[in-house]
């Protein structure tokens, strides 16, 4: 049977290159690259193989800024069909995310909803939760392997203390785990064509909603003890001696 | 469409008391999560002069209000399965929520486990709160009755301080292993109210076919955790740390690159998208220290790093660090462990057949 799949996808700054500003002890997030956030691309990854399965269209969805297209045109190489860049977006705040994506998810007609269970950068794990209970859809959440079988969705979960085969009807919201799949590497002919592909803009019109404030910011401070050995021969005794210490 | 998922701040903030804990259980135990909850809920409680109350959902539900009393809650509240037994999202969803309608709680506390995090953001909807998500540590404001929680952001180079001011329950997570675990009480003073709950019509659309106990390596109770990243230089890296750690009689652990590169299946997976442990020893080898793995270890009791690169990041969250090859160190260090051992096992047969 053929699916409309959606898959939410996000954009984020590349945090390995992230810097703290040494006085303030702020962020510093300003002309940082962009790219697709790393679970989101076993999302993408995990829809592709369920449309080549069983056929069908994927729709991505990407809550976002102006920049954010090119979030979208990496999910494009990777086989995305059509996507869908909102505007808007001020930071982390999974209340008014997860408004402003079912928003969008109701309008599309779908099967399936996958989404990353977190995020590389904020991993709170609240969004498979929160729109699946916002869409009135039912939930597989931390999936490992999906199937569809009969027109249900059919995905074993890796839980925290078992693991747990489950069946629902569509459709459904899926959220999958970094172990799934291997995200593919695009080829060149589809990274070529991502730009040609459909993508619709649009902005948000849903305010912050979020009852929590953030009140401070700041780097955190590290207590170690921080005792450097430059020369092996000096540190293995020391450290041997301060490993039986700290495991008696 | 805002009216079904938008925030409503109560109008009688004092109509809401006492700090519960959702008592996370499977087979009549309590998740190790929630223990951590519960006796963070302890502290919070008593410096707020509330109760604190524990949540409990399953079968076998005696067993579990036993423990929690054991560990100082006050007053449990259970709702014991007849008909069903396994986790439900939607029907969990519905009972804690029911709970919390009747008994207006100030704050809730709720294990970031994956169950946890399925439940708590389908909770913050249905009661039109807000979640602080993956806290670190937790205090109470007993002034303005308020918890205090710090999270933290951008994968962990920055921390933010989070007050929920208007909306009730307070509700927070933190993922297992964040907490030590809670010190029994002498004198456990609790009561139990546990009421039977059929949920078959809710879970019928949602079938288990199978439900299956995980093999996966556990690195959260871990005591002494060897890791290795990158600096090992390949599968066979892990050789030498698999011997430190045999010698330790520990467990290995891995940075996230060396997973995806296929050098060590998933579940030596430490960091962000790993499990967060907090060991008494660990020892990160050839592992340079990128956010995402320091978020994962860095409640360890003692660090120890080693890395050819004297500016990694790691260097700054170690108590220990050697800046040498890794392969090469931990190698050196588990014969050092090993002449130790032999040495000390000698000496004390010798002072037995004295």
């Amino acid at each position: 049977m053929a699916l409309n799949i959606i898959v939410l996808i996000k954009q984020i700054v590349d945090i390995d290159l992230l810097k703290v500003n040494p006085s303030t002890g702020s962020p510093e997030v300003q002309n940082l690259p962009l790219r697709l956030e790393n679970l989101s691309k076993n999302a993408v990854e995990e829809a592709v193989r369920i449309k080549e399965k069983n056929g069908g269209k994927i729709y991505a969805i990407c809550f976002g800024t102006e920049k954010s297209s090119s979030a979208m045109k990496e999910a494009f190489a990777m086989g995305v069909d059509e996507g869908f860049v909102i505007t808007g977006y001020q930071g982390n705040d999974p209340a008014r995310t997860s408004m402003v994506l079912a928003e969008k998810i109701r309008a599309i007609p779908h099967d399936i909803v996958l989404l990353g269970n977190q995020s590389a950068e904020s991993y709170t794990g609240l969004l498979p939760g929160k729109i699946s209970r916002i869409l009135g859809e039912r939930l597989l959440s931390n999936a490992i392997k999906i199937e569809i079988v009969n027109g249900r969705a059919r995905a074993t979960m890796a839980m925290e203390s078992e693991t747990v085969t489950a069946e629902t009807q569509l459709p459904a919201v899926i959220s999958v785990t970094q172990e799934i799949n291997e995200p593919r590497l695009p080829p060149v002919m589809q990274i070529l064509q991502a730009g040609r592909k459909p993508m619709n803009v649009s902005a948000t019109g849903i305010k912050e909603v979020t009852p929590n404030k953030i009140i401070s910011n700041i780097a955190p401070k590290s207590e170690r003890r921080k005792i450097v050995f430059e020369d092996i021969e000096k540190g293995i005794p020391e450290v041997a001696k301060a490993i039986r210490e700290a495991s008696r | 469409m805002t009216d079904l998922v938008g925030c409503i701040a109560p109008e009688k903030l004092e109509e809401y008391r006492n700090v519960f804990v959702y008592l996370e259980n499977r087979n009549g135990k309590i998740s190790r999560g929630a223990l951590e909850m519960l006796g963070k809920g302890k502290e919070i409680s008593v410096k707020l002069n509330e109760k604190v109350v524990g949540i409990a959902i399953g079968q076998d539900l005696k067993a579990v209000a036993d423990e929690a009393a054991s560990f100082g809650c006050d007053l449990i509240l259970g709702a014991e399965l007849s008909d069903f037994n396994g986790f439900s999202s939607v029907a969990y969803t519905n009972i804690i929520s029911d709970f919390i309608f009747e008994q207006k709680p100030n704050i809730f506390l709720i294990s970031g486990s994956r169950e946890g995090r399925d439940l708590v953001s389908r909770i913050a909807v249905k009661c039109k709160t807000g979640v602080a998500a993956d806290c670190i540590e937790l205090d109470g404001d007993p002034t303005n009755r308020l918890l205090i929680a710090w999270r933290p952001s951008f994968g962990d180079k920055t921390i933010d301080q989070i007050l929920c001011r208007k909306h009730r329950p307070q509700m927070i997570t933190s993922r297992p292993g964040s907490y030590k675990l809670p010190e029994k009480v002498e004198k456990p003073d609790c009561e139990t109210r546990i009421k039977k709950v059929k949920v078959g019509k809710l879970v019928a659309k949602h079938k288990i076919l199978e439900f299956k106990p995980k093999t996966r390596l556990d690195l959260t109770s871990s005591k002494i955790i060897v890791s290795g990243g990158l600096g090992i230089g390949g599968p066979k890296g892990f050789e030498p740390i698999r011997k430190l750690a045999k010698e330790l009689e520990g467990e290995v652990g891995a940075s996230r690159p060396v997973v995806d590169l296929g050098w060590i299946p998933y579940e030596h997976q430490v960091g962000q998208t790993g499990q967060t442990v907090r060991p008494k020893l660990y020892i990160a080898a050839g592992i340079s220290g990128k956010i995402q793995h320091i978020v994962g270890m860095k409640a360890s009791e003692t660090i120890i790093a080693i890395n050819t690169d004297p500016d990694a990041p790691i260097v700054k969250y170690s108590d220990y660090f050697i800046n040498a090859d890794a392969g090469k160190a931990v190698a050196k260090l588990a014969d050092e462990i090993r002449k130790y051992k032999k040495a000390h096992l000698v000496e004390a047969d010798s002072e037995q057949t004295a």
